[in-house]
Parts: C-alpha cells; structure tokens; sequence
C-alpha cells in the first residue's frame, strides 16, 4: 500500500474574513504567537466587504481545535471552514525548474503529473504543474534532488461551498 | 456636513461616553479641538499615557461601561500599550484612540510615527485604522460593539490627522459586527445539574466571568441550594460575598488554606467564567485531581483550552447559572445536595488568619485586615501587584462584585493609583483605596497630581517594607535567599514626594497610627497617602511554589 503523501497533522482551513487592511497580520499573527507555521497561503477578494484566505499548516489534533475556536470568535473573521486536504483541495499550483533533464524526462513529467514542460538551456526544464497536494507531492517526492528552485502557490481551487450569509 | 474629530466625538457620546482620560499630542489636535467644544463631556489629562490607560480601565471595570482614552500618536501611543494589554489580559472594555501621522505621511517614519496597528494586534481583541469618514463611522461603532459583546476586551483605533480633519456626510458602515450569545442546549444544563445534585463534595469556582456577567446573585442562589462552598480566582473576587458562610476566598497560588482544600478534596468542580490560569491552578494535573469538571464560559475558546472538562457548557454565566439553578431546585425534593456538613466549617476554622496588631513595623496582612474597617460595602479596592496584591488578595474581605479592582492576568505595577483615579471619577461619592506596595508606588505615582487637580480624593496605602517584596520572597525561597536587584533602599521618602504632588500625606509603623491616619483621610475627604513602613522581610503565604500541585501549599517558611 502506498504511503500517504499527507501526513495526519496537515490541515486546510478556509477563511470568509472582513476585507479591510490588516486582516492578514491579525490572522497571521494568531499562528505565529503559538508558533505555528503557515505552509501555504492564498487570498482573495470576494465581494467588497469580504475576503477569503485559504490556509495550510501542520498542527496535532488536539491543538487544532482551539485554533479554530479562537478563529471563529475573532471580529475580523466572518467565517471558518475545516477542508481536509485530502479531498477537498482541488488545485495547487507548483512551478519548478529541475536540472539534470532530458526530453525523456519532460514526456515522463507531462504523461504522469500532465505538467506543462518546457526544456530549457543546461538540461534544466520547467515544470509547471496544476495538480491537487497528493500530486505535487508526489512530484516533490520524486524529483527533490532534481528540484533547483520552485514556488508552491497554495490552494489555488477548493471544493468547501460556501454559505449565503 | 462633519468633520472626522466631530464625528468621533458625537460617536463617543452617542455611546453614553461622558469620562475620558488621556494625553494630547499633535497628531490628535484636531480631535482635542472639538472636546473642547463639548462641555457635557469630562476630559482628565493624565501625567502618562499608561496610567491615562489603567484609568480607563478602572473606570471600565468598576462601571460595567467601556472606558475611554486618547491620546496621540507615536510614543504617546507606545505608551499605552502595558495599558491595553493589561486590559486585554482580565477582558476588560476599554477603547483607546491615537492620533495618527496622516495618511499620505504614513510609513515615512516622519515625526511621532510608529506603527500602532501592527503593536495592537497582539493586544486587542480588535483595532482599527480609518482612512476615510465612512471607516471612522464604522470603526467606532464597532468598536464600542466589540468591546462590549461577549467577552470583554480593549479597541483600538488610530485616526490618522488628515481624517480628523476631514469633511462630510459619512454613509452607511461598511461593515456591523454581530455577536450572537451563546446558548447552551437543555441537554446540557440538564446533565449539569444532575452531576452537580448528585455530587457528594461539589465546589464552584467563581472568575471574573461571573462579575462581568452580573451572576453574582445566581451565584449565591446555586451554591446555598447545594450547599456548596465557593472559592474565586484573582479576579472573581467579590463575585461572592466574602462575609458568606460558604465562601471561602481565592484559590491558587496565593489561595487561603480552606479554599485550597475543599477545591482537593471535591468531587465535583464547576467552574463559571474562569480559565484555569496557572496563577489559579498551580500544577493543572494536580488541581482538584478527585473531582469530576464542569467547565462554563463565555469563550468558546476558553473550554479545552487547558484543561479538557468533563462537560463544556458555552454561555453566559447569569443564563447557565439561572437555568442550572431551576433544574436542579426540580431534581431536588428538599433542597440540598452537598454532604460537606461538618467537614466544611472544620476546614474553616483551619483556614482563620491570626493577626498581630501590636508589631512594629507593622504586618502588612494586619495593615490589611485593619483597612476593612474602613471600606464600606459600596467602596471600592484597587491593588498593585506584587505581595501588597496578594495581601489584599487574603486578607480584604469583598463584600461585592466590582469592589476589588486588580491587575489579574499581566499583573502589572503601578496599575492600582490610576485605576483608583479611574474608579474615583465613575463613583464621586464613593470611597476608593489603592492597596500599593512601595515598588508599585512608584512605578505610577506621578498620577498623583491628577487626582489632586480633578478632586478625586483616592487613598493609597503603601505597604512600604523597601523591597520589590515578591520577588524578594522567590529569592528568598527558591535562590537560596540570593537577593539581587530587589532592595529599594528606602531613600526616597514616599510621604514626602506625595506632598510634593499635593497629596496629604501620612507615615507611620505603628497600627494605632494607621488607624488615625485613615480616620483622618475618610473624614477629610482628600487624596491621601499613607505610607506604612511594614516588616522587611515579611512572606505572603499560603503559597504554592511554581509547578506544584495545590496539595504542596507552603503555609509559612
């Protein structure tokens, strides 16, 4: 059986939160008073009023429950969705240059990941991959020793409806 | 049309402002031009923003109503922030303002620019920085909302110079804060009541969630129909009338014995509006290790947040209590619960002090215990902090909620003079004391002309024993008595420098003489400060030294 790319402790939260200055900071900074680091992070505006943020980040089980409590009573926040990265993550996108290719190993990439490739000077490629986190790190799995710079965006598209207050 | 600082202050009266505290500056002078303006409204100019603050928030605890401070931008706004964050520590109402350097200019580190709303953050439960009309409307608005709603806590708002000055009709808010509160379920008021009538040794534990709440009368009801004695936290002292037979004090770290015990010996805990702070808990693993917990609390937050309950139960403590209250009066035929009986007063007598009124120098807990006599039930008692906060802790006995007035979760000296003043202005006919120790004195003492200037008469008694005595004692204690940057030296006369700052003053060592000196302040109606030079060396105790259990009190050296 396959091991799991996501490990247990990896959680998605989606964030309906005021859209006004210093929203981020505050939110940010709820993590970082605890000492929790954000992997990921996307943010958009929806509506004049409102914005969504889009967080990954590892944390145990029984401290994700009071994040999420203090989350929910903050003023900026309007509301708070649990995603499982799992399932509900549609899309990320990864964009990375690896050295050390060859044509083989860009039709390798765009069969498997259906990556867009692009060979570049010195053997090295571009990848740029839409995939959901199974993939990408997969991706990452397989390629970390090839991987000369990369950018990861974060959830790009998830799957968390959201509700019509 | 308005202007933004005429519209702040018609904001702030709208929302029943008539007090505020503060500083002027540059950056706010276009708002300090229309208070001048409004004649209906009191403006008490601090001597620094912090104590402008602690006013702020003494007038906030003792009223129930948000208390307000202004001042200006950069240093006048680092300056408040021990304030703020003191507030937002005991989950008191307090909305600041600062003025901001205007909005083209922010970020160029011109004069008296600092970044206040990146430093609120961490210390508010929100703050605000309007760049237009519209946002100012709604900044304010919401801030009074939020400060208010739910768990209490400090506002922030910078207005940057340029949006004071700005003229026109504001529109709609851009956004309303809503806040719903929280209901718990019948299922769980039910299941509540049944462990708490069916426990043999339940206890309560009353925070300051109870005296926020209103509860206290609630609370009263629940403990006498179960029969249930009921100790408090630091700042839910008061929320039972101390003088109750089934009132037992503050537990935790510098807990009465009796409250220590009944809180170890019971097999059932509830514990309403308070958060098992470690100051309350000692060592959480031991804290009430034979007793089943039931956890109620406003913030949803707080439930789990230390320590997992056995039931959670999110609500309003007057509601929870109330409904616990009617349940269990169904599930009872006759009243009580409780088998304490005979075991509760044992642990009673055990827990009496003994007091010696002859010492000289005085025992700081006699200085205490003789101050009572002198506080009527509608009076009221700031602290400081350090051993003169936990003297008062044991030895004043409260005989209301909001009558104690302290720095709970910063714990910070030099809160209890301003926050007296602050008091003092919400309540002109009331008596107000400040239970200080010299260290405390003199972190805020510079507040004192403001008293003096806007005649509100405060008293501050300094349990003055030339020591920064807590940590002293810890030295004394756990570092092998290795005393290091503690010793104040006693140079500097405190009764003199109050005169000087236009306060009467008395010095005594002698009880007999406190009495007469507190006679005479009570009597004369002035502010007063009567320094106490009490013995040196003096410990607080019971206390339970860091990371152990309640089981290891230590109740003397």
């Amino acid at each position: 059986m396959k091991k799991l790319a996501i490990d247990e402790n990896q959680r998605f939260l989606v964030l309906r939160v005021l859209n006004m200055p210093g929203v981020m900071e505050r939110i940010c900074s709820i993590f970082a008073r605890r000492g929790i680091n954000i992997d990921t992070i996307t943010v958009g505006v929806l509506n004049g009023n409102s914005s969504e943020i889009s967080l990954t980040f590892s944390l145990p089980q029984e401290k994700f429950g009071n994040i999420v409590k203090i989350l929910e009573k903050n003023p900026c926040v309007l509301e708070v969705k649990i995603g499982s990265l799992e399932s509900d993550v549609i899309r990320e996108a990864f964009v990375a240059i690896l050295k050390g290719c060859d044509s083989k190993d860009s039709d390798h990439i765009r069969i498997k990941y259906r990556a867009k490739t692009t060979l570049l000077s010195e053997s090295r490629l571009l990848v740029e991959l839409l995939a959901d986190p199974r993939m990408v790190n997969d991706f990452k799995e397989e390629f970390a020793d090839r991987i000369v710079s990369f950018s990861r965006s974060g959830v790009m598209i998830h799957a968390l409806g959201r509700s019509e207050s | 049309m308005v202007s933004g600082s005429k519209l702040v202050v018609d904001k702030l009266r709208e929302n029943g402002v008539k007090t505020m505290f503060g500083i002027p500056g540059g950056a706010v002078l276009p708002l300090f031009d229309d208070l001048h303006k409004a004649s209906d409204m009191e403006f008490i100019l601090a001597r620094h923003e912090q104590g402008a603050t602690h006013m702020a928030d003494g007038y906030a605890r003792a009223t129930g109503r948000a208390g307000v401070v202004i001042v200006t931008s950069g240093p006048g706004a680092t300056n408040l922030a021990t304030g703020v964050a003191n507030a937002y520590l005991d989950s008191s109402p307090v909305i600041s303002i600062a003025g901001q350097v205007a909005t083209p200019l922010i970020g160029y580190d011109g004069f008296q620019e600092a970044n206040i709303f990146s430093m609120m953050i961490g210390l508010t439960k929100m703050n605000f920085l309007p760049r237009n009309l519209n946002e100012l409307n709604s900044a304010i608005d919401n801030a009074f909302k939020i400060a208010l709603s739910g768990r209490p806590g400090p506002v922030h708002i910078d207005i940057p110079r340029d949006v004071q000055l700005m003229e026109g009709e504001p529109k709609n808010n851009t956004y309303t804060y809503s806040y719903r509160l929280p209901s718990p379920s019948d299922e769980k008021i039910t299941l509540a009541s049944k462990m708490l009538a069916n426990a043999e040794r339940p206890v309560i534990v009353s925070g300051g969630g109870v005296i926020i709440s209103g509860a206290s009368r609630e609370l009263v009801a629940l403990a006498e129909l179960l029969n249930a004695p009921v100790v408090t936290t630091l700042m839910g002292k008061g929320s039972m009338p101390e003088d109750h037979p089934l009132a037992l004090g503050c537990v935790g770290m510098h807990g009465r014995v009796g409250a220590i015990r009944v809180v170890q010996e019971s097999d059932l805990l509830l514990a309403v509006g308070m958060r098992f702070s470690d100051r309350t808990t000692g060592k959480l693993s031991g804290f009430a290790p034979k007793a089943k917990k039931i956890h109620v609390d406003i913030d949803r937050s707080e439930i789990g947040k230390l320590l997992q309950p056995d039931l959670g139960i999110t609500g309003d403590a007057k509601e929870v209590l109330s409904r616990i209250h009617a349940t269990i009066l169904k599930l009872l035929q006759k009243g009580k619960a409780g088998k304490w009986g005979e075991r509760l007063q044992q642990i009673r007598r055990e827990s009496e002090f003994l007091y010696d009124y002859d010492a000289v120098p005085a025992k700081p807990s006699t200085v205490v215990k003789i101050l009572n006599d002198y506080v009527r039930p509608e009076d009221f008692v700031t602290t400081e902090v350090g051993q003169c906060q936990m003297y008062a802790s044991l030895h004043f006995t409260a005989k209301r909620p909001r009558q104690f007035i302290s720095s709970g979760g910063l714990g910070t000296m030099g809160f209890g003079l301003p926050a007296a003043i602050g008091v003092k202005a919400a309540f002109r006919d009331r008596h107000v004391f400040d239970i200080a120790g010299d260290g405390s004195f003199f972190m805020t003492c510079n507040q004192l002309p403001v008293a003096v200037d806007y005649n509100l008469p405060i008293i501050v008694v300094v349990l003055n024993n030339y020591f920064l005595g807590m940590v002293r004692q810890w030295q004394e204690l756990f570092y092998d008595k290795r005393y290091m940057a503690v010793d104040l030296k006693g140079k500097a006369d405190i009764a003199r420098v109050s005169e000087g700052f236009g306060a009467k003053a008395f010095k005594t060592m002698r009880i007999s003489e406190l009495k007469e000196a507190l006679q005479t302040a009570v009597k004369q109606g002035e502010t007063t400060v009567v320094d106490v030079i009490v013995e040196r060396e003096d410990n607080v105790f019971p206390m339970i030294p860091p990371a152990a259990t309640l089981d290891e009190v230590m109740v003397g050296r």
